[in-house]
């Protein structure tokens, strides 16, 4: 494997709450290789677009905890001042691309100005460069120049997907990082912008965190996944391994809750909510829910356990096997 | 106009197996005018003639993208909008046609759940008065009965224990717990017909599996007919026993479940099945988009068939010809010029006997 891009070890972020402080993020440790796909997976709540923020610099005002280390080519993503981080990380190493970003346009001017505006303002480029930047990234995503001068209301719902795609290519970030990018779409056109991700992904040798909390999805775009629950790792893996043969429970019964057009089974659905983390259930967080807790499950926590290459699950099953 | 005669469209069957249909929808079209720039009004046909039928206990499923209309028929068969051609009967009477009596009635006995649990929902009412105030407005009931009633409806789409659910506000519930209150207040009434407009498509997928459960065990326990609305024909592969496909307005493609899954006739079906991701790692080397572009607005629809832009298969006269559902295999009918045999010598009749496209060489690759 190559030099990995980003390399996070051990985040914590914790939110101010009326009912206490609750820890979105809790000690999760990953690394993404240059061109490779991590997708981040889990139910709302499981701290994916924590992840995001935190790694993004965005986070709310009422965190109350930010602990650990995430570097971005060796350099500490969380400590740097917020005049670095703008000058040398946001847009030019790594860009993000929100869920429902189609409506991150300025209605009241063109498109492809405002795919252009980093470049001039960030770039240094002239007018004429950042133009010819703009229409070039359009090509990229498939659209035509044309969209350069229209308004964002004259584009369809996959236009403007592609369009903030452009925007957040234009500064040549390394890192991409995708919250539900396609949630907001139709089928067809979010099977369209998949093909689009992987193209860019294979061109670019773009690297990519995308979060979602539909496994299907991620499936096809992510090399590894990185499945989350209550703030922390489940399992993380190969997209194979972790697809084909999952080790942690809740990886099963996400997986077995996806409605499939080849099998007769009906979707199986997960008993329980996600825990309220501001007093999490002892021992392993998924015990209340999960099928096959025994005895040790709610006494202990288990942490990730090695369960195949680069596979690892956190659960007490994994143990047990050889 | 210049397109060859084309045949009528020949309604389906607004009976089922000669009884009463509990819900019949015969060529039904609404029509919104749109201010388009400062003087011209844009007239979109939102529902273009659309027929179908449900029987008592039945489940039909209407799969379609933005612009299909298929809101819009959820609408008129709850009453909501009228159509401004064709119409709508519940147990063979005209809805467009009921007395205010009348409409109150049915409103008790059809009911509707909406895609968004957070709009739908009143958040300065408790999760208790919400699923009361259907029994309320309807006058079911003592006020103890329609407590007893609310622990019930509670109990059945297991928001336990109720005791300390009933008191909440819905901004303290999950996304799923939230479509669960609706499907409570839903069948509070105890309807026969529950139109279910999207009701999953903003919930977590992990709690997608257990609403259409939910549904599907009313349905089996209560013998409730489901009209289900959605844009994910997987989901509708599993809830129901018919299915239909609906684009820019029209039904392209109708008829039992697994043949339509199995077998699907129009190229549209067969785009939207290829577009639903399974969670595959081979997904990562293939291409799953078989479409170009989107569909168009309803404003301006394409002349001819209205998927021919789109369509991989088309051919010579879909850009003229319109095609009209025709019964191609038994129960399943598509809208597809491919299977009408027009450039080979055109067919006496609408309803091709037989087979599927038995001695058809151009019949798409499924």
């Amino acid at each position: 494997m190559n030099q990995p891009i980003l390399s996070v070890s051990d985040l914590r972020v914790s939110y101010r709450t009326q009912g206490g402080l609750l820890p979105a993020l809790d000690g999760v440790s990953f690394s993404l290789a240059q061109g490779e796909a991590l997708g981040l997976v889990g139910e709302s709540g499981a701290g994916k677009s924590s992840m995001a923020l935190a790694l993004m610099r965005l986070l709310p005002r009422n965190v109350g905890l930010l602990d650990g280390r995430a570097e971005l080519e060796g350099r500490d993503l969380l400590g740097m001042s917020d005049e670095a981080f703008r000058r040398d990380v946001r847009w030019r190493k790594m860009a993000m691309v929100f869920q429902g970003a189609q409506e991150a346009f300025n209605p009241v001017l063109r498109v492809g100005d405002q795919i252009a505006e980093p470049l001039l303002v960030l770039g240094g480029a002239s007018k004429g460069e950042a133009r010819r930047e703009a229409v070039r990234l359009l090509e990229v995503v498939r659209l035509p120049a044309e969209v350069y001068q229209r308004y964002p209301h004259e584009l369809s719902g996959g236009m403007k997907q592609r369009a903030v795609m452009a925007m957040a290519l234009v500064l040549k970030p390394q890192l991409l990082l995708l919250d539900e990018p396609t949630s907001a779409l139709d089928v067809t056109v979010q099977a369209q912008i998949m093909d689009q991700l992987k193209e860019l992904k294979r061109d670019m040798g773009l690297s990519i965190i995308f979060i979602t909390h539909d496994v299907a999805i991620a499936s096809d775009l992510c090399d590894r996944l990185a499945v989350m629950y209550a703030g922390k790792l489940a399992e993380v893996g190969p997209a194979d391994a972790v697809l084909l043969r999952p080790q942690h429970p809740y990886t099963r019964l996400l997986l077995a809750s996806l409605p499939r057009l080849h099998q007769d089974a009906p979707p199986q659905f997960i008993p329980g909510s996600p825990p309220d983390l501001r007093a999490p259930p002892s021992g392993c967080r998924f015990h209340p829910r999960c099928p096959q807790a025994f005895a040790r499950c709610p006494l202990e926590e288990p942490g990730l356990i090695q369960v195949g290459e680069g596979h690892d699950s956190r659960c007490w099953l994994a143990e047990v096997r050889p | 106009m210049n397109a060859p005669a084309s045949p009528s469209p020949v309604p389906s069957p607004i009976k089922g197996e000669g009884q009463l249909a509990l819900l019949s929808v015969l060529d039904a079209s609404v029509v919104f005018t749109a201010r388009k720039g400062l003087f011209a009004a844009a007239r979109v046909r939102a529902l273009d003639g659309v027929s179908l039928h449900l029987d008592k206990g039945e489940s039909l499923s209407v799969v379609g993208e933005s612009g299909s209309g298929k809101t819009t028929l959820a609408r008129v068969v709850l009453g909501l909008q009228r159509p401004a051609q064709g119409q709508v009967a519940y147990e063979g009477k005209d809805i467009g046609r009921a007395s205010e009596g009348q409409l109150k009635e049915f409103r008790r006995r059809a009911q509707g759940i909406f895609q968004d649990p957070f709009s739908s929902l009143d958040p300065y009412m408790t999760v208790g008065q919400i699923v009361e105030e259907p029994l309320v407005i309807h006058h079911v009931g003592s006020p103890a009965q329609r407590v007893d009633k609310v622990r019930q409806a509670l109990e059945e789409v297991r928001l336990t224990p109720v005791s300390e659910i009933a008191p909440k506000f819905t901004h303290q519930l999950s996304g799923g717990q939230r479509q669960r209150v609706a499907i409570a207040r839903a069948l509070v009434l105890e309807p026969e017909l529950i139109v279910a407009d999207e009701p999953v498509s903003m919930v977590d997928a992990s709690s997608r599996a257990e609403i259409l459960y939910l549904m599907r065990e009313l349905q089996e326990r209560h013998g409730t007919a489901f009209l289900y609305i959605t844009h994910d024909i997987a989901t509708a592969y599993h809830f129901s026993q018919r299915i239909a496909v609906m684009y820019l307005g029209r039904i392209v493609e109708t008829g039992p479940t697994r043949q339509v899954i199995g077998n699907p006739l129009h190229p549209y079906t067969q785009a939207l099945l290829q577009a639903v991701p399974e969670p595959d790692p081979a997904n990562r080397f293939r291409r799953r988009g078989m479409l170009a572009g989107e569909p168009p607005s309803p404003a301006n629809p394409p002349a001819g068939c209205r998927f021919h832009p789109r369509c991989p298969y088309a051919f010579e006269g879909c850009d003229r010809d319109d095609p009209h559902l025709l019964e191609v295999t038994q129960g399943q009918e598509a809208a597809c010029r491919l299977w009408k045999g027009l450039t080979a010598g055109a067919r006496l009749t609408e309803r091709a006997p037989g087979s599927a496209g038995e001695g058809d060489d151009r019949k798409p690759p499924s």
